[in-house]
């Protein structure tokens, strides 16, 4: 590539992160839970973009396939750092600390406060299924595709994502869907 | 959506809005490239460096920026190549390759440069994000990829054992070594699968925690994952009409075994299968003391208790479980070898399809004769193949 074909890549690149980039950022902080490692995340996984921007330009759905790095480097960072986590059985009230009510929703804050903090503390896989479905509203076979697990053990991780959150909320019975 | 649904959505929705501002993120994802490749940069000088001073060393890069040293091994045995997290098992006289790809390089392993940058035997890491899955992972004739930590494993070799043994190889760090040398067709809870071994972990391991599972559901009721102990992996599929569980030692094991599961026509079976399937109580194919040896125009051959030659009349010479097909379904047959013309090579195992399912077909010279054998399952037509003499 001539000088000026790079210069039009990197142009690109900044071009698609300025505009993406925000949506990036939001999802990276429902998987993580915090400012710092959404930026840790997104950086490393458009870093590692970067090299073969030319390519993944091209692909036919740039947004999904970015979102998909997001998405490993969040998995990846969490096995880097080995944590061990269980589902959450119950909600410690403390995990719930600096949460504020946000855009209406009919939500009180408190519960709130509860629902985010009880999603946080499920395992990465389960969480990770939850938000792809719930915030990022995919069907079960996109995120069986981001994620490059069945579509299976997407349901069956959603599902059991689902129960655990309506138990940690106090709430049983059979799913409405 | 249920209300919860919707309450969920709401809130991790709201929550989004604290994420951090963007800017600066261009700039930012630029300087680590920048370090990265400094760093890369830095391991091929050692890399060149040791090859100069100590030829017999063998360094296993794999690629990327987290490669790490392998042991040099003896000749002839295996050696375990590492990847950031990710570890595999290839023959000890494989050797990495750089391939370039329009400019675009990767380290693959293989037995020389041209088999693995054509990618006609080979195994390589691919960085998880950016792998392209087509299917989900397993073994889909004698190609295929699993998962292991950080990374997409693919491999693909001349024969269905290899490739199934280099991937089920595929771990994290904190995985066990998997021995994939052995495999055993299982038949049980009205499914076939195949499975390593002593699930690739030796006689001596404890394989309580392991299982395979058919759970009736409906496909939208997916039953709970099973993975009852943190040192497991589950796998979850839909199948026929019935939900297949698989708990097993390593992510890649959990999907190989995943991708061989078969449900057998007509069975309504469900339940588990946990432990070693190599007790005797599930049924394995494989040449057993089950298994009765026939000799026919001199040629000697192993196959499995049901089968029995068949009465083929102007149809030829035809083994088979099934005393009414006669050249359909699963068989072994004799084909004069100077008349011969198949489309694979000898032992190769090739995929086919017969009345919606999927047939395995392989053949080996023997005397004046080609040996040709189909089966539902390409392990028994591996086994059968191999007792040809």
């Amino acid at each position: 590539m001539d000088e000026l074909g790079a210069r039009q890549a990197l142009s690109s690149f900044d071009d698609w992160v300025a505009a993406r980039g925000p949506a990036l950022l939001r999802l990276a902080y429902v998987l993580t839970g915090n400012a710092a490692d959404a930026e840790d995340v997104v950086q490393d996984a458009l870093s590692r973009a970067l090299p073969r921007w030319d390519r993944i330009a091209h692909a036919d759905d740039v947004d999904a396939y970015v979102r998909r790095m997001v998405v490993n480097a969040h998995t990846s960072w969490w096995r880097k750092f080995r944590r061990r986590e269980s589902p959450a059985a119950e909600v410690r009230p403390d995990g719930a600390d600096g949460v504020v009510a946000g855009p209406g929703e009919g939500l009180g804050s408190d519960e709130r406060a509860r629902l985010w903090a009880a999603c946080q503390a499920l395992p990465v896989d389960q969480r990770t299924a939850v938000v792809l479905r719930y915030y990022e509203q995919l069907d079960y076979d996109e995120i069986a595709a981001l994620t490059g697990v069945r579509e299976g053990t997407v349901r069956s991780r959603v599902s059991r994502g689902i129960a655990v959150l309506r138990e940690s909320m106090g709430e049983t019975g059979e799913r409405d869907e | 959506m249920s209300d919860f649904d919707e309450r969920l959505s709401a809130v991790l929705t709201a929550e989004a809005e604290h994420a951090p501002p963007v800017a600066g993120l261009a700039r930012e994802a630029r300087r680590r490239h920048v370090v990265r490749r400094r760093r890369r940069v830095a391991a091929g000088t050692v890399t060149a460096a040791l090859v100069v001073a100590a030829p017999v060393a063998l360094l296993a890069v794999g690629g990327g920026d987290d490669a790490d040293v392998a042991n040099d091994p003896p000749a002839g045995a295996w050696r375990t190549v590492t990847h950031g997290d990710a570890r595999a098992d290839i023959p000890g006289d494989w050797t990495d390759h750089t391939c370039d790809f329009d400019g675009f390089t990767a380290e693959v392993y293989g037995p020389d440069e041209k088999a693995a940058c054509q990618f006609e035997s080979y195994l390589a890491f691919y960085g998880s994000a950016t792998f392209d899955a087509r299917r989900p992972p397993g073994i889909f004739g004698k190609q295929g990829y699993v998962y292991a930590g950080d990374f997409a494993v693919s491999a693909a070799t001349e024969t269905v054992g290899l490739t199934r043994r280099l991937l089920a190889s595929a771990r994290s760090e904190s995985d066990p070594p998997i021995d994939g040398s052995e495999w055993q067709t299982v038949g049980a809870v009205g499914l076939r699968y195949d499975v390593p071994a002593f699930w690739g972990l030796g006689p001596d391991a404890d394989l309580s925690n392991y299982a395979v599972c058919a759970v009736t559901g409906d496909r939208d009721a997916p039953p709970t994952e099973r993975e009852d102990e943190p040192a497991t992996y589950g796998s979850t599929s839909f199948v026929a009409d019935r939900w297949i569980q698989v708990v097993a030692p390593t992510q890649a094991l959990a999907d190989l075994v995943t991708s061989t599961v078969r449900v057998e026509p007509r069975s309504d079976d469900v339940g588990c299968v946990s432990g070693s399937a190599s007790d005797g109580d599930e049924g394995t194919s494989g040449p057993t003391d089950d298994w009765q040896r026939f000799a026919v125009e001199g040629v000697r051959f192993d196959v499995p208790d049901p089968w029995r030659e068949l009465d083929c009349p102007g149809s030829g010479i035809y083994f088979g479980p099934d005393p009414n097909r006669c050249g359909r379904n699963d068989y072994l047959t004799f084909y004069a070898r100077a008349w011969f013309d198949p489309a694979m090579g000898p032992a190769e195992i090739v995929s086919g399809h017969e009345g919606g399912d999927t047939l395995w077909a392989g053949y080996v010279f023997a005397g004046d004769w080609a040996v040709y054998v189909r089966t539902y399952d390409p392990q028994l037509t591996q086994d059968i193949l191999a007792t040809v003499r």
